[in-house]
């Protein structure tokens, strides 16, 4: 079974991932490259960042960068230079895990099951 | 005080000497408080003791058994709880320091069940923040700092029921509550070599309880043996209706497993871990053989169904825990958390669609059905409990545990119990643990499952060399 980016402590980045990923644009490029010293993101954690966005395709890419840009809209005031750059990596890190969710194919009338349901036999057949 | 043979003894036999007035409750509750506030707090295993509430409850036991009147083979026997469960007149912290000062005027309702059944608390038991529920990378993720491995203290419990695992492993108490709404009792259970068990959802009320993912948090306990999570779940299942994911008491009360003595069929499961280590393999697969000659099993090799179970269900666990902690990722307080990963997680759940949501929910339904033919052809699925032994205390973990961990996603998902027990020791002489997976209320059946291999070996009499 393929390795998913998704884990008992990361389920929290899979549910991100699920809507985007972030081009690296010219502007965050620029802040980053003027950022250096602390709190600000390592060389490493942003070519983490840019390698997971490389592997998009550039609608995924979109997604990661849509989402990214919704959470430093609402909340970029408070996160320092390498939270976000965290936060650009960690979305494109589990944009691929979203997307084979979204491919799994389904009929019509199948129902979300919200809720587990226990049925008189247990649940078995 | 107490010898530690005493102090490691199962609640199957505390209770009988509690009963038969050999041992006093509260020189049992006195000698775990004492061991507790001592090798518990080099452990990082507690975040309150509550010991005037524990000595208050082991008096009130030991007059009533002296008068005749025993509740049961809980009374007396002194337990702890996880920190996310509300408890009256101490704080409830959630394992996370914007919770630090929190308090509830009631108790959880596995507590007053417990209270009920005249067992004491001696405290709070330490936690992964929030549950991990925003997401973690280290094992210091919690107010308390990393739970330390009583095997080998460089190493980590596992989380998040992460004092839970220490308190068992280093008899700090007969027994612990935890919680999983994603591995957090399995993995404690495997990695301190204590038996954990996850009960079928909605079997055991969370009324009072932190919550994390509406539709997949469970209480369980952590014990020494499979004999005695049977006899904890026994006392604290049950409907509530203050739980709306509460099962009919028909269906959620636990008659236990003593009736389950019949043949059972066990499907090993071939596509679970990729890759387990090396030391991890020689335990399981001495297991294996231990099973195999165990003549009311059958034993075949099983495929679990492929999919996209794990993406799934981590989307409905953002998704129901970034409504959870809403309050708490709108104001920023959740940037105070301990993790890097946990400061942010919380932003990006938020950002899931409804759609990536609702879909996550209509490929549950999907798996639920494919689990169910599962289970027609066999009773129980077994597995190491992890590929892996251990992690040290400064792993970063997104390296060390990313491996994929199918039948946990799935049991979580559907709501399956299941129960860790030890099954051997690994390279840095730290427990492996064994895993049983049961169907929808077959509860019964993977503790009989578990209670037959701990009656053919005895990794779980096996206790750590603590001071």
């Amino acid at each position: 079974m393929a390795k998913v980016s998704v884990d008992r402590r990361r389920f929290t980045l899979g549910a991100a991932a699920a809507a985007a990923t972030a081009l690296i644009n010219p502007v965050q490029a620029l802040e980053q490259a003027q950022n250096a010293g602390s709190g600000q993101p390592s060389n490493s954690l942003e070519q983490k960042a840019q390698a997971a966005m490389a592997k998009l395709s550039p609608a995924a890419q979109a997604e990661v960068q849509s989402k990214a840009d919704s959470i430093l809209r609402k909340y970029g005031n408070k996160l320092s230079s390498e939270q976000k750059t965290d936060i650009r990596r960690a979305l494109a890190e589990t944009q691929d895990g979203l997307e084979k969710m979204r491919a799994f194919v389904l009929e019509n009338g199948d129902q979300p099951a919200t809720v587990l349901k226990i049925r008189a036999d247990g649940g078995r057949k | 005080m107490l010898s530690d043979d005493i102090l490691f003894l199962p609640v199957t036999e505390l209770s009988r000497r509690v009963r038969s007035r050999q041992i006093s409750p509260v020189e049992l509750a006195q000698s775990y408080l004492e061991r507790s506030r001592t090798i518990g707090q080099r452990l990082n295993a507690y975040v309150t003791l509550t010991e005037e509430l524990a000595l208050q409850q082991a008096r009130a036991a030991e007059k009533e058994i002296a008068a005749g009147k025993y509740r049961g083979p809980l009374h007396g026997i002194p337990y702890a709880a996880k920190d996310l469960l509300a408890l009256k007149g101490y704080p409830t912290t959630w394992g996370a320091r914007p919770y630090a000062n929190q308090g509830f005027d009631y108790d959880a309702t596995v507590i007053q069940k417990l209270n009920a059944a005249g067992a004491v608390l001696i405290g709070k038991a330490a936690m992964i923040e929030l549950a991990g529920g925003m997401g973690y990378r280290f094992a210091s993720a919690s107010a308390t700092g990393p739970a330390k491995n009583p095997w080998n203290t460089n190493c980590w419990t596992c989380g998040s029921s992460s004092g839970s695992g220490a308190i068992m492993a280093a008899g700090l108490a007969a027994f612990a509550l935890g919680t999983e709404t994603w591995g957090s009792i399995i993995c404690p259970s495997g990695f301190s070599g204590v038996s954990g068990l996850r009960p079928t959802f909605g079997r055991v009320s969370r009324y009072g309880a932190m919550a994390l993912a509406y539709s997949m948090d469970k209480i369980g306990p952590l014990c020494r043996t499979a004999e005695d999570c049977d006899l904890v779940l026994q006392t604290i299942s049950g409907h509530d209706a203050r739980d709306l994911g509460s099962l009919p008491d028909a269906a959620a009360r636990y008659a236990g497993s003593a009736r389950a003595n019949g043949a059972l069929r066990l499907g090993w499961m071939t596509n679970q871990w990729t890759k387990p280590s090396p030391d991890v393999e020689q335990a399981v697969s001495a297991a294996r053989k231990v099973l195999e000659a165990e003549h009311s099993f059958t034993i075949k090799e099983i495929k679990l169904p492929e999919g996209p179970w794990e993406v799934a269900a981590g989307v409905v666990v953002s998704v129901e825990g970034a409504s959870a902690f809403r309050s708490l990722i709108d104001s920023g307080r959740v940037l105070e958390l301990n993790d890097p990963l946990g400061k942010i997680g919380g932003f990006m759940n938020q950002e899931i669609s409804a759609s990536d949501f609702l879909l996550a929910q209509r490929i549950r339904g999907i798996l639920q059905k494919k689990m169910a033919e599962l289970f027609a052809q066999v009773d129980v699925l077994v597995a190491a409990s992890l590929p892996v032994t251990a992690t040290t205390l400064d792993t970063n973990l997104d390296d060390a545990l990313s491996f994929s961990d199918p039948i946990g996603g799935i049991g979580n998902f559907c709501g399956l119990p299941a129960i860790s027990v030890p099954c051997g020791f690994g390279h840095q002489g730290t427990p492996v643990g064994l895993q049983f997976v049961g169907a929808p209320l077959g509860d019964a059946k993977i503790v009989q499952a578990a209670r037959l291999f701990q009656s053919r070996t005895n990794w779980h009499t096996r206790r750590p060399k603590v001071t």
